[in-house]
Formats: structure tokens, sequence, C-alpha cells
């Protein structure tokens, strides 16, 4: 039988919705035309002085930007490591916290820690962690005797990069982990039991039953990682401010300097309208992939 | 359906713009009736003791004036300052009293009417101005751009100096070297002795530009300057590459050891006192903290080496006016009266008096005093090559009406340390120039 609704039931629901929807306006609709609309313009960032419209000038800047090729390419290395670090990671961690043993807490707690802690206090923490002048990371390789090991990792160009994404990493197992575990808790243990009485070892259990069986829980960590790569930025202000030079430069502190620095806000706009546009299509086509493998 | 969707976007939109379409230009009222003012300055640090003694007078001045309630903004990492001071003004609601830096960099500040000329107020109250030094105000006039009137009051003016450590190279038997020639060659027995010849923080890129500008000037003169804000000199021309060339000789043989990219400024201070560096290239602006330094005896302050193959040029320096404050409130705002205060309580000549009295008579002063104190051994040694500066000039990018030119130069001299090349590095920024020219018509 089909719900009937009538006009009154409308108007009300309307009026329900209306201060979410208000909220959800102020909040992100407006910025977000607003930062489409100031991308075609040049200003810098003084209510009085005039706007000039520039047309895709700021975008083309953006695109032939030597700079924009360097944060696409850092970028790709935090997705990357999404994929070849966090996701083993925070999986194995969620299988540990899934056993039975007494310690099971004190494991998800250290785990989850990270997550509790802002991001900013992190960057900072590890920023000291591996400060090359008597950081803790360079006494204890003195300490092994690796002395001809450059312990300077977040100031050189060639390493500053993989530094801030293992310190990411470090930071997002913990809720990766939460996922997983969800994902694993949801797995019927008759399964495993089934498996089990028809001979399969643990590996073929873990590749042939929980990890497929682990594919909502892969496709959320999956968009979470690459949304999450592409916008990121205190991480990496903290720590290097896309230094040295512009090594570990990403779209977030592209973003920042152009408007705090550099006093360009309509490219800065620009930047951010790629960052909106790009994290829109991302999520588009990976929902349509996961809805494609679901069949 | 449809309908009803259009209706719900527009009703969001529009009810969404109401707040900002509401909000106006108000008071700045505190809850008890007094007149707020914020002051946004980088003296932050009560380490260093002329910040403590602003912080001190900041204090002092909400006891005396009951009707103001001054709020210090202040906080000493300059992109830090930077990003509160911009993003006030691109809220519509300006701090009030702010440090302000001047020169053709800070162009847009003064023509968009963020800062506001106070020759007016000057002229009806030459008693507050009297002392002052006038050769101060050249970066704070603009009427090279058609714009009269001033627009901040010098409180620092500057030199950059270098910091001996006399002990180190009294131990080495080597004299204190003055030109670049000696310090290459003081270099290896420095190196073998354990010491860090000129250590170089370039963890902050501003380290870089400073110490390209004092280059420039020893090798060049102000004509480079000039020639390079003109565009008759490119940043990838061969004298710019030139200066990057030999900042770069100097790093690959040593002279500015290792692990730059580790420390900052205050790395090389923590160097200077720990007595693992020889020599520190700093500014005046340190003068007061060196002397607190446990082997201040041990430490001499020379001017920036020169080039003995380029005597014409020895006593060219980097330094001169360049920290000022300013003021956003205008004539008929309902604060302006108390901004007015505030700047005139700042850069009074008894506050410059007090902060002389309390540093001992450290560090440079944009006023005359009446009665001096007898200044502290490095403060006079400073001043012996300062008084006989032949040019001076502040960095070369604040010449430059690209407010960006500053850090994409800075950012790109910081890859000297990271292995970049110097026709690389020049490339890059004459890149930048080029493209922000065409953009801006310019």
């Amino acid at each position: 039988m089909a719900l009937r609704i009538d006009k009154t039931d409308r108007i009300k629901a309307w009026f329900l919705s209306l201060p979410a929807l208000l909220l959800y306006s102020a909040v992100l609709i407006y910025p977000i035309i607003q930062v489409f609309r100031m991308s075609f313009y040049s200003w810098n960032g003084i209510p009085a002085s005039p706007m000039r419209f520039v047309g895709l000038l700021n975008y083309k800047a953006f695109l032939s930007d030597a700079r924009f090729l360097i944060a696409l390419k850092n970028v790709g290395i935090f997705i990357l490591s999404g994929f070849l670090v966090i996701f083993p990671v925070s999986l194995f961690m969620a299988t540990v916290i899934q056993k039975n043993s007494p310690l099971k807490r004190v494991f998800k707690t250290c785990y989850f820690i990270p997550q509790v802690i802002s991001r900013t206090a992190i960057a900072l923490m590890w920023y000291f962690v591996l400060y090359p002048d008597g950081g803790p990371v360079a006494n204890l390789c003195e300490l092994l005797g690796l002395t001809n090991v450059n312990v300077n990792f977040l100031g050189r160009p060639e390493t500053a990069i993989y530094a801030i994404v293992l310190i990411n990493a470090w930071t997002y197992a913990g809720y990766n982990m939460l996922i997983f575990s969800a994902g694993l808790t949801s797995i019927p243990q008759e399964l495993n039991e089934a498996a089990l009485i028809d001979g399969a070892n643990g590996r073929q259990t873990f590749f042939r039953i929980t990890l497929p069986l682990l594919r909502n829980s892969f496709n959320i960590f999956a968009l979470n990682c690459i949304i999450g790569s592409i916008t990121t930025f205190e991480m990496v202000f903290v720590t290097t401010n896309g230094g040295p030079g512009y090594a570990s430069e990403v779209f977030g502190t592209l973003l920042y300097k152009n408007a705090f620095t550099y006093n360009n806000y309509g490219y800065s706009n620009a930047v951010g309208a790629f960052l909106i546009f790009s994290s829109f299509i991302m999520s588009v086509l990976l929902t349509k992939l996961f809805e494609k493998t679901k069949d | 359906m449809k309908r009803n969707i259009v209706l719900a976007v527009v009703c969001m939109l529009l009810i969404s713009m109401m707040p900002i379409m509401a909000s106006g230009n108000e008071e700045n009222t505190a809850s008890d009736g007094k007149t707020v003012v914020r002051i946004l300055t980088r003296f932050s640090n009560p380490g260093n003791p002329r910040e403590k003694y602003f912080q001190d007078m900041v204090a002092k001045f909400n006891e005396e004036n009951p009707d103001i309630d001054l709020q210090d903004l202040s906080i000493s990492d300059e992109g830090s300052r930077d990003t509160r001071f911009k993003t006030s003004i691109a809220s519509g609601d300006p701090i009030e009293v702010f440090n302000f830096l001047g020169y053709a960099a800070n162009l847009d500040y003064v023509r968009d009417g963020v800062v506001t000329d106070i020759s007016g107020e000057m002229e009806a109250d030459p008693e507050w101005v009297a002392a002052y030094k006038d050769n101060l105000f050249g970066p704070v006039r603009y009427d090279e751009f058609g714009i009269s009137g001033i627009y901040g009051m010098p409180i620092d003016p500057y030199g950059v100096c270098c910091f001996y450590n006399k002990a180190i190279f009294d131990e080495l038997g080597i004299p204190l070297p003055e030109t670049w020639e000696e310090i290459e060659a003081a270099t290896p027995a420095l190196l073998a002795a354990g010491y860090t010849p000129m250590a170089f923080g370039a963890m902050e890129n501003y380290r870089g530009g400073h110490f390209y500008t004092a280059l420039s000037m020893k090798a060049y003169g102000s004509e480079f300057k000039d020639a390079l804000i003109s565009g008759e000199e490119k940043w990838n021309g061969e004298k710019a590459v030139n200066l990057i060339s030999y900042m770069k000789h100097l790093y690959d043989i040593g002279v500015f050891g290792e692990n730059n990219m580790a420390y900052n400024a205050d790395g090389e201070l923590s160097r200077l006192e720990n007595k693992q560096a020889a020599i520190i290239f700093t500014g005046s602006w340190n003068l007061a903290a060196v002397n607190a330094f446990s082997n201040a005896d041990d430490l001499v302050c020379m001017g920036f080496p020169y080039f003995e193959s380029v005597p014409e040029h020895k006593d060219d320096w980097m330094g001169g006016p360049d920290c000022f404050i300013s003021i956003s409130s205008k004539p008929g705002d309902p604060d302006y009266e108390a901004t007015l205060r505030v700047l005139k309580y700042f850069t009074s000549y008894e506050y410059l008096k007090g902060q002389y009295e309390y540093c001992n008579g450290s560090g440079t002063y944009p006023v005359t005093f009446d009665e001096t104190i007898p200044a502290d051994r490095l403060t006079n040694e400073f001043n012996s090559y300062y008084s006989n500066a032949t040019d001076m000039i502040g960095e070369i990018e604040q010449y430059d009406a690209m407010a960006s030119l500053i850090d994409i130069v800075r950012t790109n001299l910081q890859t000297i340390f990271t292995g970049a090349e110097p026709q690389a590095i020049g490339d890059a920024i004459q890149l930048e120039v080029d493209t922000w020219r065409s953009m801006n018509n310019y």
C-alpha cells in the first residue's frame, strides 16, 4: 500500500527540516558558492580593494604552476601510503582486538589514543620526536651506531613527505582499526566455523571469507583515505609548512599560502574550488565503483 | 517535485545570506563600556628584554587607562602574525594597532585604506614626534605612488651584523675574520676543531632572504636592488645567480656547517651561546638578547663580512627602519581617539626611553635621547660599524609591489640547503615574477 502524504504533512516536513536546512546552507552551501565565485576574480583580501574579474586565469595559473605537480605527486604518495601502510596495519590491529585476550581493552585504547589528540598536537609532538638535533629518534640512531644516517627526516626534500606520511599513518591507523573491527564483528562466526570443518586453514579463511566480507568497511576506508589525502593540510603545515623549499607542498598548503602569505585570494579560491570539485568527483566515482563491484 | 526542490534551494540561499547581509560595522565596545583596542606586534616572547618590556607596558597602559581595554594579540612567529592580521582585514574588522613593515610590498594596504595616514596627527602634536630621526620615515611614505601622508611610526631601526665568539678564534690562533676571503680561509681550521664557522638556521626561510640582501650590498651596492626592482636585472641574470652561487659555495665548503634545515634563528643564538658556532649572522634586534648570554664576555659584534676584492662596498649595509606601528581606525570612528592614544603611548619618547633603560642602553632606537646610558660593549661595537654605513637598504623584495615576492625569494633561497642549483633557483624566482607581472599588467 502506497503511503499518501497530504499537503499539510508536506508543509510540516518542510517546516521541521528548516533548521537543519538553514544551518547546512549557511555553513556549507553559501561558502562553497563563494569559493567558486571568487575563483574567477583577482583580489588581494582587502575589502576596499576592487575584485577584478579574470575569468579562468587563476585556474590556468594554478594548473600550470610547478607546485601543482608537486602537490599532486604528494597527494598520490598520501593515497598510496593509505593503502600500503594504513590499510594493512589497521586491519592487523582490528584482528588483534577481536581476539579474546585479557589485554584487548588495553590494545584498543592504545591504538585509538592518536584519534582523540588534536592533529596539531600530534604534528608538533612528531616534529620534536624527529628533531634532528637531540630529538629521540636522532638519539636512538646515535645509540645504535647509525652515525651515517642523516636523521633530519623532515628537513630533507627527499624524505620530508615520507616522514609526514608515516606520522599520518600513525594518526589514522586507530580510527580505521575501529572501522575494520566493526566489519569483523559483523561477519557471522558460523562461516568461519564451517570453513574450519571443511578443512580451510587460517590463511584461506582470512583471504576467502574475512577479506571479501570486509568489503563495506574497505569501501569506507578507501573513501576516507582518498578524500582525506586530497584535502590534507594541518600535518604538513605544522611539520614542514610545505618545505623544505616546496618539497612537501600539498593542495591545502598551497591554498593557505596563496591567501595568507601572498594575498592572492583569487588563486587561493581556485585551489579551494579544485579541492571541492576533485573530492566530489572522487566520492561519486568511488561510490559508483563500489556499487558496481557489489553486483 | 522539481518546483519544490528549486524552491528549497532558493530559500536556503536567501536565508543563509541573511546574517551576512545584516552584518555591519559595530563599535568595539566591551560589555563593561570600555573601548576595545587590539594591538598586534611580534613582541610575545618574555625571554627577550624588549618584548618583556612591551608586555609590561601593555599591562601598565590598561591600568592607567580604565576607559580602554587594550588587548594584546602579539605573536612572535612572522607567519602567524601575518595570518592574524590578514584575516582581520579580509573579514572587515582590521586590528586597530599593528606593526607594519612599509615599503612597496605593502602598498596595497595603504592604497586601499587599511593603514591610516597619521601625518595630520603628527603636525597637530609636534611634541610627540620631536625626538624622532627624520630619515626613518621613508618606507612609510608613498609619494612616488601618488599617495601623500605618513603611515606609521618607526620603532625599531636595525642593521644586520655578526656576533663572533672571540674565545674560539683566540683558542685557534686565528685573527677575527672581517672579509669573506678570510672566513673561507679560517673555515678548515674551525671545522677541524669541531666548530660551525657561521651558524645558519635555514629552517626559517627569512634567513636566506636577509643573507642574500646583505651579501648583495657587499658585492654590488644598492644599485643592484634598484636594477632588480625595475626589471633591468633579472633574478636569473648573471649577477643575481652569482650571489646564489656564492651562498651555495659557502654551504658546500662547510662555512654554514651541517643540518641547517634542522634549526632556526633561535638555534643560531643557542649555538653561539653554547660555543658550537664561531660566528652568527643576525641583526641589532638581538643585541639585548646576546648581551644576556652567559658567555657575552667572549663575544664580539662586527659588521656583515665584505669582499676584499670589492672594498668600495665595504660599508654598504642591509638595515634601516623596518618595523613601524600603524593604525587602521579612521578619524570619526568611535574608537579613533582610543586607538590614537594607544599609538602615541607605544611610540612616545617616554616609552622608548623606558625601553632604552630597561635594556641598559642596548639596541637601536628611532629617537635621540637627551641623556645617554653608557651602553654595553656589544652595542658600542655595533654602533661603531653602524655609524660608518654609507648606504643602507631593507630586504630587496620589500621594494617590489609584488607582495608575494618576499616569500617566493626566501623559499627558493632555502633550497640552497637542499641541493638545488643556483641557476634553477634564479629561474624559479624569475618565472614567478614574470607571471605576476603579466597577470597584473605591470
